[in-house]
């Protein structure tokens, strides 16, 4: 029988590290590709993704089952990333937005080696999708979170949040038909 | 409902956000536009792209790492910590102020004790009591007057030192009769 999150949340919150360690084993690929969609960089996404998890387990005593576990953790891994965002922001005066976008597109051998070309494309043009769409996508297509539970996360409302999936999702299908992403564009 | 209309609802559709009248609705004017429908088709290759790069496997060592650095995190909510700068200060403040309130005391009894015993000995009051021990023959007195025992100038109350002096010149042995 499984053990849920929140039985291990509750043994961790006792001082058993084992149960951190089951909870890193069986968030680790959902959160670090979480962070990578939204980041585009894989380091920044591993490194926020640790720290993701040094939050959950500093916060186990603190933390109260009243939603989807999932939803806490990404809630958490997102505001990690909003507040490095504003950080970088701050750190520089001139050419944001662009300057961003490139450093999103810059890809490692290492990282170009491990990922498909395929996927890293696709990368690409999730990564030029504006802010808001981003995690809005990502945490409806991947992670089956709810509309409700992606407010929570992103901090705005239901609504709101659905109306983000409707327009980011025709967004990024005119972004990969024009960059050939597509089978009935690719296919003659 | 036209294209343009379809097209705004195309992706709520393909999300099945739409509620059921509409969504019919859409799926009439698919049925018949041939664009419309490639649209759809493309929404759905979308959603497919970003669920199958959904899942990112960390590198070699990522768990160790996290739990290194929990176990780490872990031994610094164990290990004391020290007390915070303004804790430290009040503790300093309550501990010099009990120091100084002890002090104060301690002067207030000294202070009582010797107005229990009366007034300090005048120099003459003390120069009778060194001569009368030196006449009694107590050899420390004795040389204590004769500056052969500890003989450091500044150690010497005023009394004796008028007594040494009284002593050079022979005064104090006149009026002990030695």
């Amino acid at each position: 029988m499984t053990v849920s999150d929140n039985q291990l949340m509750s043994r961790m919150s006792g001082g058993d590290m084992e149960a951190l360690s089951a909870i890193v084993l069986r968030h680790q690929r959902g959160l670090v590709g979480f962070l990578t969609r939204l980041s585009g960089n894989r380091d920044t996404a591993e490194d926020l993704a640790q720290e993701t998890f040094l939050r959950v387990f500093q916060s186990c005593r603190r933390y109260r089952p009243v939603g989807r576990f999932s939803t806490w953790i990404y809630t958490i891994a997102y505001r990690l990333y909003i507040d490095t965002q504003r950080a970088w922001s701050s750190s520089r005066t001139t050419g944001l937005y662009e300057g961003q976008v490139e450093d999103r597109m810059a890809v490692t051998p290492e990282a170009a080696a491990i990922e498909s070309d395929l996927s890293r494309r696709v990368q690409q043009e999730i990564d030029a999708l504006p802010e808001q769409f981003r995690p809005v996508l990502i945490l409806r297509s991947q992670k089956e979170l709810t509309y409700a539970e992606i407010a929570d996360v992103v901090g705005c409302s239901e609504g709101a949040a659905r109306v983000r999936m409707h327009k980011g999702l025709a967004l990024l299908r005119r972004r990969l038909k024009k960059a050939g992403l597509l089978n009935s564009t690719t296919e003659e | 409902m036209n294209c343009n209309e379809a097209s705004e609802l195309l992706a709520a559709a393909v999300l099945g956000d739409l509620d059921r009248d509409t969504q019919r609705a859409v799926h009439i004017h698919l049925a018949g536009c041939d664009r419309c429908l490639e649209e759809e088709d493309e929404l759905f290759e979308s959603m497919h792209l970003l669920r199958a790069h959904g899942e990112v496997e960390p590198g070699e060592g990522f768990h160790h790492t996290v739990m290194a650095r929990a176990a780490g995190s872990a031994t610094e909510i164990i290990t004391p910590m020290p007390l915070p700068r303004r804790r430290v200060g009040l503790l300093t403040q309550t501990l010099l102020t009990a120091a100084a309130t002890a002090l104060i005391v301690m002067g207030l009894q000294t202070a009582l004790e010797s107005w229990r015993q009366g007034p300090a000995p005048s120099p003459a009051a003390a120069a009778v009591n060194w001569t009368t021990l030196v006449g009694q023959g107590d050899r420390p007195a004795s040389s204590l007057l004769q500056g052969t025992l500890f003989d450091r100038q500044r150690n010497i109350p005023d009394d004796l030192r008028q007594l040494r002096q009284q002593w050079r010149r022979g005064e104090a042995q006149r009026s002990l009769g030695l």
